[in-house]
């Protein structure tokens, strides 16, 4: 009788180690693979709440996803496009699991031309997951300089065609909120992709 | 097989513009958001002449106005300007690309369809014109028979 229990304990104690044994190895390497923010990237970004379609729209709403975030104007020909490809290119490439947990913020720096009912349906055009959003010029003056976005936007009126100049980062926000990496319109979707694995695994 | 297909198809697809000297070929125009209505057109201008030669314009009937531009970095904004002119020497060639030069499209009279072909006009400093078809092309992953970006 004696000699069965201690055969069970045995048991159930081997069991339990090898438990603990599969834990410590998952949290290893879950910790291990935590990756790094470029310390060049550190004093860059932060929240904001700007207007779409649906109403304000914060950084803080995507919380918990990995974003792609872009600023530009709908009236670009040429690299905007290219961006938001990229963009969209990558948050698919990110793969069906993680369908949920990408997301992507195109800020137009043209709220002159740019409504959030075009930047709605601009945006969609690349993912339905992209949200186009923007605001006034004073409060777009302060997300960019926190977002160390240089653009100009000439004075002209609204039903004028002109070329807004502005930066082409594609920025990669993770979970936290946080910018983690920098990117433009020529890199490979496939990069960007693996970033988005990486910060949501 | 597939790749030689298609190969095969852009060398049948390709718009011969100027039989003597110049070759446009991979001509293509973004297919944008149908809420845009500015876009941009590509190609590659060979000069197989011996002369070397000029273009100082072009006009595409699907848009208000369209034009030549350059692009370049000013600290960490891109910047258009527009090209007055553009030299292709003697055996040389023009190439309009994503990212850098492009005919800027700006006006679109109406959305543009994938796959559809519209015409744009190269104005030679000779005063010849050169019409060439571009296809429209969808950039977007899984969308037209292109692919997505490269």
């Amino acid at each position: 009788m004696v000699a069965v229990m201690n055969k069970s304990l045995v048991k159930y104690g081997v069991t339990v180690l090898a438990l603990v044994a599969v834990l410590v190895v998952i949290f290893w390497q879950q910790f291990a693979a935590q990756p790094v923010i470029p310390s060049a990237l550190k004093n860059m970004g932060g929240d904001f709440e700007l207007q779409s379609s649906q109403g304000p729209l914060a950084l803080h709403d995507f919380r918990g996803k990995a974003v792609l975030i872009y600023f530009g104007y709908t009236h670009c020909p040429d690299v905007c496009p290219m961006a938001l490809g990229v963009m969209a290119a990558a948050m698919q490439q990110a793969g069906d699991a993680l369908k949920h947990r990408v997301a992507g913020i195109f800020i137009s720096v043209d709220p002159r031309r740019d409504t959030p009912d075009k930047l709605d349906q601009y945006a969609r055009f690349f993912d339905p997951r992209i949200k186009g959003v923007t605001g006034t010029p004073a409060l777009l003056d302060k997300v960019a300089a926190a977002w160390r976005v240089d653009y100009a936007v000439p004075d002209q009126p609204a039903d004028a065609s002109y070329a807004v100049e502005h930066s082409t980062f594609i920025y990669l926000v993770n979970p936290d909120g946080k910018v983690a990496g920098l990117f433009d319109e020529k890199t490979s979707a496939a990069v960007i992709a693996e970033q988005l694995r990486l910060w949501l695994r | 097989m597939k790749k030689m297909i298609v190969a095969l198809m852009l060398f049948v697809c390709m718009p011969v513009a100027h039989a003597a000297e110049l070759v446009v070929s991979d001509a293509w125009v973004r297919l944008p958001p149908p809420v845009a209505k500015d876009t941009a057109a590509y190609m590659t201008v060979e000069n197989r002449g011996r002369e070397a030669l000029r273009i100082v314009g072009i006009s595409c009937d699907a848009v208000d106005a369209a034009g030549l531009h350059g692009m370049r970095m000013d600290g960490a904004r891109m910047m258009m300007f527009a090209l007055p002119a553009v030299d292709i020497p003697a055996g040389g060639e023009a190439i309009f690309a994503p990212g850098g030069s492009h005919v800027m499209l700006m006006g679109l009279h109406q959305p543009l369809k994938s796959g559809e072909r519209i015409t744009l006009n190269l104005q030679l400093s000779s005063g010849e014109v050169l019409p060439v078809a571009a296809e429209v092309r969808d950039m977007r992953m899984n969308h037209g028979h292109h692919g997505g970006m490269h």
